[in-house]
């Protein structure tokens, strides 16, 4: 399905009503971010609630539009496809900017991993993906609880979308010492920084499940594996001025937003941001 | 391999996932003292780290982009990837500002532009990429500042990509006093405003396969390191605080591409005198 034409499109939007605009805000909280970093914001305060990444330690849990936390985009619409139209966002404070939004659908997580350990840490449960063995989709580590002052590096042990197991990064990550929550700890501007997603091997479309988790180094601290897949991206410029994307006349266009799709956003920090730095936004999807 | 269609070029971003997205942050990209100067972006920390053209003196040096050596492309494949979009910001006072970004090659470190001696460069290692030389320019950067605004003219004995040795590209130096500024003029007029971001070619040349051999008319100071790219891309900002950007199918008809290896870097233009500036860069890649 999707849209044949442009009149197509305007009659299912208008006359057929196939179409939600939902607003969003989060605020960033007590900590400041550092620049060239990335952070999840699908566990700050706002609109939606936020993710508290519950779940069984190192057990997948899936997530999906019915977790609450991601963007209410109107319910499943098959066979239908559904469809970002236009996004927006803006924040009132000064150093909430340059800044780069990311809209990722969130697949699921594993919780509750240790970074204190050197052990492999055997992750469970069977991802169930909104896109077929994986493909597109991407690692990143979320921060739970702020890590301590030891630099560790992160290994993790995947399936790919073929599938094939044991797949490894191809690079050396570095984890940020000193993690705050929600970094998106491997990314940054250190040497051996890959952000916001893991790099994969080489060859490599995607990741269908992840096996297991080892870090160099013990380091205090916990997080979230999340498993997502890009839609969007969207730079804020200046502050206090709406950033804009109609996404009907830029490429890839109108990406497509899955039945139960988990939508959350990631932040790029262009520079450093203030504590209680505000964002809000809005987003628009039609179907057909 | 490219794209026969619109659709595969779809395909390959919506449900393929052969794509990457890759982030840019320098926290300070070399300062110029004046407009018109070009810096190397490839020289200043972030990511990707910093460039510092390890090198025995004269001796042709291969650069292959590995991790965060240069701008990471994503998953290792065996052939070309190319661009779908490209976004350049800064926070700083440094717009207007070009960006053109490009391959290393490789380089000749340690080029003496105090010595008026003829200096014959070591060819044991040649390109591994664009092999033939065709499209592939030379700038030279400063390795060790030499006397601001001091000046001298270039004579430089190259091969071109038609593998004739003995061309010679004559241009002059216009001296810089910080490290990673561009230095060469395209002719012998000896003034800031002539600085170009690529030494001048013998007519009817299409590119340098290698150098030979490069002397100055007067010792300026300092040492260059000649750089051998081959330009990908050029954006341009317009101002501070907002971002360029350019979606390459729909905007100019193609996709750039970068070859397996690629030492993806850039070049910077600055339209006025600036401190080390901040710079962020986003690109897409896409691959079939």
């Amino acid at each position: 399905m999707g849209f044949s034409s442009m009149d197509d499109l305007v009659n299912e939007i208008t006359n057929n009503g196939k179409f939600i605009r939902n607003d969003w805000n989060k605020i960033t909280g007590a900590a400041a971010y550092t620049a060239g970093r990335w952070f999840e914001m699908s566990s700050l305060a706002g609109t939606p609630v936020a993710n508290a990444f519950s779940g069984t330690a190192l057990a997948w849990q899936s997530t999906d539009e019915a977790s609450g936390f991601g963007l209410y985009h109107g319910g499943d619409v098959s066979p239908d496809t559904k469809h970002v139209l236009n996004v927006s966002a803006v924040t009132a404070v000064a150093t909430g900017v340059p800044a780069q939004l990311m809209l990722v659908d969130l697949q699921g997580y594993w919780p509750g991993i240790s970074n204190n350990t050197t052990l492999a840490q055997t992750l469970t449960g069977t991802p169930t993906l909104r896109y077929t063995n994986g493909a597109g989709c991407r690692l990143f580590w979320a921060q739970r609880t702020t890590a301590g002052a030891t630099a560790q590096n992160i290994a993790v042990s995947y399936s790919n979308t073929v599938p094939t197991s044991g797949r490894t990064l191809p690079v050396t990550v570095a984890m940020t010492a000193s993690a705050i929550v929600p970094h998106i700890s491997h990314s940054g501007t250190a040497a051996n920084n890959y952000g916001p997603f893991l790099p994969l091997a080489s060859g490599d479309t995607g990741v269908s499940t992840v096996a297991s988790v080892t870090f160099s180094a013990a380091n205090t601290g916990t997080g979230a594996l999340c498993l997502a897949r890009p839609l969007l991206t969207l730079p804020i410029t200046t502050a206090a001025v709406a950033a804009e994307r109609d996404l009907l006349n830029q490429l890839p266009s109108l990406p497509e937003v899955k039945d139960g799709a988990c939508l959350v956003w990631l932040y790029f920090a262009g520079a450093a941001t203030a504590a209680n730095t505000n964002f809000y936004g809005a987003v628009e999807f039609g179907w057909g | 391999m490219g794209f026969d269609t619109v659709a595969a070029l779809a395909a390959a971003q919506a449900s393929s996932g052969q794509f990457w997205n890759s982030f840019v942050y320098k926290s300070t990209l070399p300062a110029v003292a004046a407009a018109g100067v070009w810096a190397d972006g490839s020289i200043g920390a972030g990511i990707p780290i910093y460039n510092a053209y390890l090198g025995a003196a004269l001796e042709f040096t291969p650069l292959t982009g590995s991790a965060n050596r240069s701008i990471y492309t994503g998953p290792t494949i065996s052939d070309s990837k190319y661009v779908a979009m490209a976004q350049i910001g800064t926070s700083a006072a440094g717009a207007p500002l070009v960006a053109m970004f490009a391959d290393f090659l490789g380089f000749y470190p340690l080029v003496d532009t105090d010595d008026t001696a003829p200096q014959t460069m070591d060819n044991t290692q040649s390109l591994t990429r664009y092999s033939s030389g065709e499209g592939v320019q030379a700038f030279c950067v400063v390795q060790v500042p030499q006397s601001a605004s001091a000046t001298a003219t270039v004579t430089l004995s190259y091969t071109n990509s038609a593998g004739v040795s003995g061309r010679t590209s004559t241009f002059g130096l216009f001296g810089a006093s910080t490290i990673g500024n561009l230095c060469n003029i395209a002719n012998t007029s000896n003034v800031a405003s002539a600085l170009t971001p690529f030494i001048p070619l013998e007519s009817g040349d299409k590119g340098i396969r290698s150098i030979e051999s490069m002397s100055v008319s007067t010792g300026i100071g300092g040492f260059i390191n000649i750089v051998l790219c081959k330009p990908i891309f050029t954006l341009q900002l317009l101002e501070q605080n907002t971002v360029a950007e350019k979606v390459f199918f729909k905007e100019s008809g193609t996709l750039p591409a970068v070859q397996p290896g690629a030492f993806l870097q850039f070049l910077t233009l600055r339209g006025s005198a600036t401190t080390p500036i901040p710079f962020r860069a986003s690109l897409d890649f896409t691959w079939s």
